[in-house]
């Protein structure tokens, strides 16, 4: 019985738990059992029985006194971007090796609240910079699909770990398409809401305007249960927004007759490879015959979102990144002379590669002669994406493309040039930039060597449209069984 | 023509844009609109090695001659990149600095919450009676 609570749907699992045919504490053995066997992905930091037991406890405890709820006992991994008091938590730095919270983050909290259960945190890219998982200080996560292949970041042990069914719902942050890329290179169903609906309050911060958190689950049903619980507004976050709580699961049912999908041309433009394109096209197809109309748009300056983005994001990545200075927390220098000594060399050792080009950019694009001529200006074109989306939701609904122009990649492919990384992010990045609702769901696999790679679709819809996004989501996967695909090795 | 545009915009009451969390004002960011003085746009100069020393003494980041050099060719490859971004008519567009819009929040200068000095304290690399331990800065 206990063999297929991993392929469940959350609701499944909430049933079994409603009915006590399955306490918390037994699909917390169950998942951590198979966390144990597939050590081999390192997709996991930090694991800690002890405290994800006694959650699990305190989850059957609460259901005894007649609790009830759908995420009542349900696990969740949690990127280790998030801060847990229970786990430590490391953004994948030697930074911040060893590093306890005092404090929960919101996004964990609220979960908490509805009774989830933390299996652990997952790996990530070094400060969520990164889009192959290559930049952890742990090392990278592997793909589940195909091992040789780069499980996308940087919530690549977040989209493992649900790929790899050893954690049914994994949190994860989305920066410039930290959640999409991975969730499409691992074939699941990955989520980022309108920037300012979840808290950034105790997401280690990588670039303030842009963070988001979100979600990687099997399925955009399972998404629309856990967003419900993690979204609200947070006081102590000063960009969170103040609106009325929701429930996500409110348009699941809504038919798509009728739904206008834009369908944005520079999206298929060169470099796009002609599998991710076949599998993208088949699924807009099956919207058509489903009821939805497809309507063409254009977003000309998209293209110049990778551009406007590597100033941006490095010059807010500079700022956040200058708390560590090796007094209160984090790497100290083993050696050193004065004060600023000690923080220059403790900075050196803790910062991995990427952190430190990114910090780099970001101190020279701010610094005195040039802070107008690029992070202004950086904003200034920023503004012009974002009303580019604005004008195209007054054609269409929803908008879909691709999620990436290719498969995952092969480790090493990408590492030595950052450049041609970074590129890696072009279709996701004009959605981070605008803050719209963002979403990546499996619609097919790669050509012959990249079989078994899969593809993913991207859909975003306006702000805070996410009931109508994550319901046009479900009725594409009533219709097909992509997302329901499991690696061979991780079925059974 | 533009100035006139932004100065309207402050006339009538619309929100000036706010920075990013954590970025330290600049000098007049109350107006930057009316005192904005417009960097001519000119191609990017390669950086030199000494150039990544510099940025990197302003990051505080130590960096090995090394270092230097190796990172010299990346973030020139960067900075080639962005330069498509700067070719782009802007005049007249206000900076976006948060999705949506609008001052940040303030909230009343209360103690919130109690801070546990002691889970606080203890992440700390060096520490001596209950305080964060650094170098002697005063002689």
């Amino acid at each position: 019985m206990s063999d297929v609570l991993h392929q469940m749907p959350l609701a499944g699992l909430a049933k079994r738990l409603a009915a006590r045919e399955v306490s918390a504490v037994e699909l917390a053995r169950h998942f951590l059992d198979r966390i144990e066997r597939h050590r081999g992905l390192n997709a996991f930091l930090d694991i800690r029985p002890e405290a994800t037991l006694a959650q699990a406890q305190a989850a059957d405890a609460r259901r005894s006194r007649g609790e009830s709820g759908p995420l009542l006992g349900i696990p969740v991994a949690h990127k280790d971007i998030f801060v847990t008091r229970d786990f430590a938590s490391t953004a994948a730095s030697r930074m911040l090796e060893g590093y306890m919270s005092p404090f929960d983050a919101t996004v964990v909290e609220r979960l908490a609240q509805a009774g989830m259960v933390t299996l652990g945190k997952v790996n990530c890219d070094e400060f969520a910079m990164g889009s192959s998982n290559e930049n952890s200080a742990y090392g990278a996560v592997l793909n589940p699909w195909d091992t040789s292949a780069v499980p996308g970041g940087s919530s690549g042990g977040s989209s493992a770990a649900v790929a790899a069914r050893i954690a049914p719902v994994a949190t994860a942050t989305d920066t410039g398409g930290s959640i999409r890329e991975p969730a499409a290179f691992c074939g699941i169903t990955g989520t980022k809401p309108t920037y300012g609906r979840p808290s950034r309050w105790g997401m280690i911060a990588f670039a303030s305007s842009l963070d988001t958190a979100g979600l990687m689950t099997v399925s955009a049903e399972d998404a629309a249960w856990v967003l419900s619980a993690m979204c609200g507004f947070d006081p102590n976050d000063s960009t969170s927004v103040d609106r009325p709580e929701e429930d996500f699961t409110r348009d699941l049912a809504r038919p798509v007759a009728g739904l206008r999908i834009g369908v944005p041309k520079e999206f298929f433009a060169a470099g796009l490879q002609p599998d991710v394109e076949r599998a993208v096209r088949g699924a807009l197809e099956t919207y058509r015959s489903m009821g939805a109309t497809l309507v063409d748009i254009s977003l000309p300056n998209a293209e110049l979102g990778i551009p406007v983005y590597y100033v941006v994001a490095p010059a807010e990545c500079s700022s956040n990144l200058s708390r560590f200075d090796g007094v209160r927390y984090g790497h100290r220098a083993g050696e050193y002379g004065d004060l600023a000594d000690m923080i220059k060399r403790s900075r050196a050792e803790g910062f991995g590669p990427e952190p430190k080009r990114r910090i780099l950019i970001g101190t020279y694009v701010l610094s005195h002669g040039y802070y107008d001529a690029y992070y202004i200006k950086a904003q200034q074109v920023r503004r012009l994406i974002a009303d580019e989306f604005q004008q195209a939701f007054t054609r269409c609904d929803v908008i879909a493309g691709p999620v990436t122009t290719s498969v995952a990649f092969g480790f090493g492919e990408k590492a030595a040039d950052p450049v041609s990384m970074y590129m890696s992010d072009l279709y996701t990045i004009p959605g981070s930039l605008a803050g719209v609702p963002s979403m990546s769901i499996p619609c097919g696999f790669g050509d012959g060597a990249n079989a078994s790679r899969p593809v993913g679709l991207q859909l975003m819809s306006n702000y805070f449209d996410e009931a109508r996004l994550l319901g046009a989501a479900h009725q594409y996967q009533l219709a097909t069984d992509w997302h329901r695909r499991v690696p061979a090795a991780f079925a059974g | 023509m533009i100035n006139y545009v932004m100065i309207l915009r402050i006339a009538i009451g619309k929100p000036a844009p706010t920075r990013p969390a954590g970025r330290p004002s600049l000098p007049f960011s109350a107006f930057p609109l009316l005192f904005h003085v417009r960097t001519p746009v000119r191609p990017h100069m390669s950086l030199r090695p000494e150039d990544v020393q510099r940025i990197a003494h302003l990051a505080r980041l130590a960096i090995t001659e090394e270092e230097a050099e190796r990172t010299l060719g990346q973030l020139n490859d960067i900075f080639g990149m962005i330069e498509r971004m700067r070719a782009v008519d802007t005049e007249g567009v206000v900076p976006m600095s948060h999705p949506l819009g609008g001052a940040q929040r303030l909230r009343a200068d209360v103690v919130t919450d109690i801070p546990d000095r002691e889970r606080n304290l203890a992440n700390a690399p060096a520490r001596q009676d209950g305080l964060f331990l650094v170098p002697r800065v005063l002689e």
